[in-house]
């Protein structure tokens, strides 16, 4: 198991946007999020990436060969009066709410996509994978300053690391474009690209399919397997292409008015009755 | 062949429009009379510079022009190797050229370079449009003004107290703002920059207030540059030997402010290749899409904010020692949107367009003395030029080509 969402609950105004949802995610599998429109799904991802800090509930990273992480903890909690009597728990908590935020989770092994593109559009392909590898190379500030070896040598190995990833995803010609200037299908791919580039244990995928054309999304779908066979990558994806979503994915949980109304293997959920109605139709 | 004359036709009747009630109505008295000609003459003279045009831009461009390449255009490399040896030796050897007047515009472009400089780091690269930037600049040379009248500091011990005390300063406006955006947080830094004019102007018994403050200019080695030094002390010319010339004063200040331009260029330029200034330009572009891939946006801003202030902060140390004397006027918000329209002129981002601009916008004025009248008019002519032409700056800002390294 590699994330445990517990009893999260997001309430926007009048809007019970989550209520007690609940799933695990397995460590190597592909898990799919699916479910009507306005169901939370997006919601669910922006809680589990840190972008929105849940109300209610428990957010747990537990990577099989590393300590686990409480997601919730490292956007920084408000304090509370027993902070008081607790006074290296209420450092650990300022030094969160000072320090921490959605970039603490992608530190702790999450990356995400977007579902409407987020790439540096002004930057070229190359530098936005770059900017990715930003964790790895910061260390060397003054070595930077005046080019020494080591700096460059790293330089050179985040350059290269981008480029197998380019490889990867069959961008290689494009590495010195303008990433605003790419197909859409490229874009969607330059930015799972990106997202690879962080080391991630988890990547989440907003809709990767939206806007693709059959191929490409048939071409997407052997680039997800191929990333979790390859390098056991765990992965949680929204998706409403329903043939993708049963094609790839070992586990489905359904949303429907920010609850979860039915999880389990594909064919289980297209024989549920209740998925049917509410979303498969 | 019609449509070779419809548009100067429109621009003849336009010109007409717009002339016939200035030039062509006549005040005499108390009624006024109708003079036909000038008004004709000028539709006749717009209609014929169109027709010219048209016809010029035919013949440049017979064909369709392919679209540019992107990244296309790369200086040549023995080129810019050539170029980044000349050029500094060539801004060394400047100063023993110039008289009195242009060293003390020289010196003054310099201190545009450098503020510039700082400006495109928070507005090109980082995106934050900064209306305040004046305020470092003020905190650098009251730094030195202040330091020498009550802690007796020189020049030496100024340049890096100003320097941060202006990046302090650069944080603490940092802080507050760093969830505006756009619009709003130029709102914000419009406000910094006047509360510092302000306080300066107005704490009296501290500053001086509008009366200003005197500085003393700079020593080497303890060496003055003053016609007489004072007790104790030998003026630079009677050290050297030679005779007194009021330009040693300038020429030193002009070099090490010519050395100070040369590092922090480098200083920029490295940063722009390295991690640091790739976050910046990422989160000009998508600050959201920065934070998901675990860049820290509060301390990219505040960097981006202090790296800024700080090099505002020395140019305004070296105002003062090349001016000699300080007060609030020279810290009004004109300067900062004079700087701003440097960096937006030069091309956001782009370092050697912003320093081309900040020469061409502070020596240019000085050429145009003669038509001292109508100077505005030059420069927001120049600027509407501009925007038609290259929205983008003088010299857009290129990316770099990467290719596969061996490590």
């Amino acid at each position: 198991m590699l994330l445990r969402v517990e009893n999260l609950k997001m309430r926007f105004g009048g809007v019970l946007a989550l209520n007690n949802v609940a799933f695990q995610v397995q460590a190597g599998s592909i898990t799919a999020l699916i479910g009507p429109n306005g169901a939370g799904k997006t919601t669910v991802f922006n809680c589990i990436t840190g972008f929105y800090q849940a109300q209610q509930g428990q957010l747990h990273l537990t990577p099989p060969n590393r300590p686990a992480v409480n997601l919730i903890q490292i956007l920084g909690q408000p304090f509370t009066w027993t902070d008081l009597f607790q006074p290296r728990q209420a450092i650990k908590k300022w030094g969160y709410k000072m320090f921490g935020g959605p970039h603490m989770v992608c530190r702790a092994g999450i990356a995400r996509t977007f579902q409407n593109i987020r790439l540096f559009k002004e930057m070229t392909v190359l530098e936005n994978l770059l900017v990715a590898q930003h964790r790895q190379l910061n260390g060397r500030f003054i070595g930077g300053l005046f080019n020494s070896k080591t700096f460059c040598n790293e330089e050179n190995m985040a350059l290269n690391r981008a480029m197998d990833w380019l490889d990867f995803f069959d961008l290689a010609h494009e590495a010195n474009r303008l990433a605003g200037q790419l197909p859409y299908g490229h874009q969607r791919r330059v930015e799972i690209a990106r997202a690879l580039c962080t080391n991630p244990m988890l990547l989440c995928l907003d809709e990767p399919a939206a806007g693709l054309n059959p191929m490409e999304t048939k071409a997407l779908s052997q680039i997800i397997r191929s990333l979790q066979k390859k390098i056991q990558l765990t992965i949680l994806l929204i998706e409403h292409d329903m043939g993708l979503v049963m094609e790839l994915s070992d586990h489905i949980v359904v949303l429907d008015h920010g609850e979860v109304i039915a999880q389990g293997t594909p064919a289980a959920i297209q024989q549920n009755p209740r998925v049917v109605e509410a979303y498969l139709g | 062949m019609g449509a070779f004359f419809i548009q100067p036709l429109i621009t003849a009747a336009l010109v007409l429009v717009l002339t016939a009630p200035i030039s062509g109505l006549v005040l005499d008295g108390y009624r006024f009379d109708l003079h036909w000609q000038p008004p004709l003459w000028l539709a006749l003279a717009a209609f014929f510079i169109h027709v010219g045009l048209i016809l010029i831009r035919r013949l440049l461009r017979p064909g369709q022009k392919a679209p540019p390449q992107q990244n296309s255009r790369q200086i040549h490399p023995t080129v810019l190797r050539t170029a980044t040896i000349l050029l500094p030796l060539l801004g060394l050897l400047l100063p023993f050229f110039l008289g009195k007047y242009w060293l003390t515009v020289a010196i003054l472009a310099l201190i545009y370079v450098l503020l510039a400089l700082g400006l495109n780091i928070v507005v090109g690269l980082a995106g934050m449009l900064d209306l305040g930037f004046v305020a470092f600049y003020a905190v650098g040379a009251y730094g030195y003004a202040l330091g020498q009248e009550y802690l007796g500091l020189g020049f030496w011990a100024a340049l890096p107290l100003g320097a941060s005390l202006a990046a302090g300063l650069g944080m603490i406006l940092g802080f507050p703002v760093l969830r505006m955006h756009g619009d709003y947080l130029a709102i914000v830094t419009l406000g910094f920059g006047e509360i510092i004019r302000l306080i300066l102007n107005n704490w009296v018994s501290f500053t001086g207030g509008p009366n200003g403050m005197r500085v003393d200019s700079p020593t080497l080695l303890g060496l003055e540059f003053s016609r007489r030094a004072k007790e104790g002390n030998v003026p630079f010319h009677e050290f050297l030997g030679i005779d007194y010339s009021s330009n040693h004063r300038h020429i030193f200040i002009y070099l090490i402010l010519f050395l100070v331009v040369l590092a922090t260029l480098s200083l920029v330029t490295r940063l722009k290749h390295m991690p640091l200034g790739r976050s910046w330009e990422a989160l000009r572009e998508d600050e959201i899409a920065c934070r998901s891939l675990g860049i820290n946006h509060v301390t990219v801003k505040l960097s981006a904010f202090a790296l800024g202030a700080m090099i505002g902060g020395i140019g305004g140390v070296f105002f003062a020692a090349s001016q000699g004397f300080v007060n609030p006027t020279s810290f009004t918000f004109f300067e900062s949107a004079l700087i701003l329209a440097i960096v937006v002129l030069g091309g956001l981002g782009s370092i050697p367009g912003v320093i081309i601009a900040a020469i061409v916008i502070t020596v240019l004025p000085e050429l145009l003395r003669d038509f001292s009248d109508y100077r505005v008019l030059v420069f927001g002519l120049a600027m509407v030029c501009m925007m038609i032409w290259r929205p983008k700056g003088l010299v857009q800002n290129r990316r770099p080509v990467f290719q596969r390294r061996s490590a």
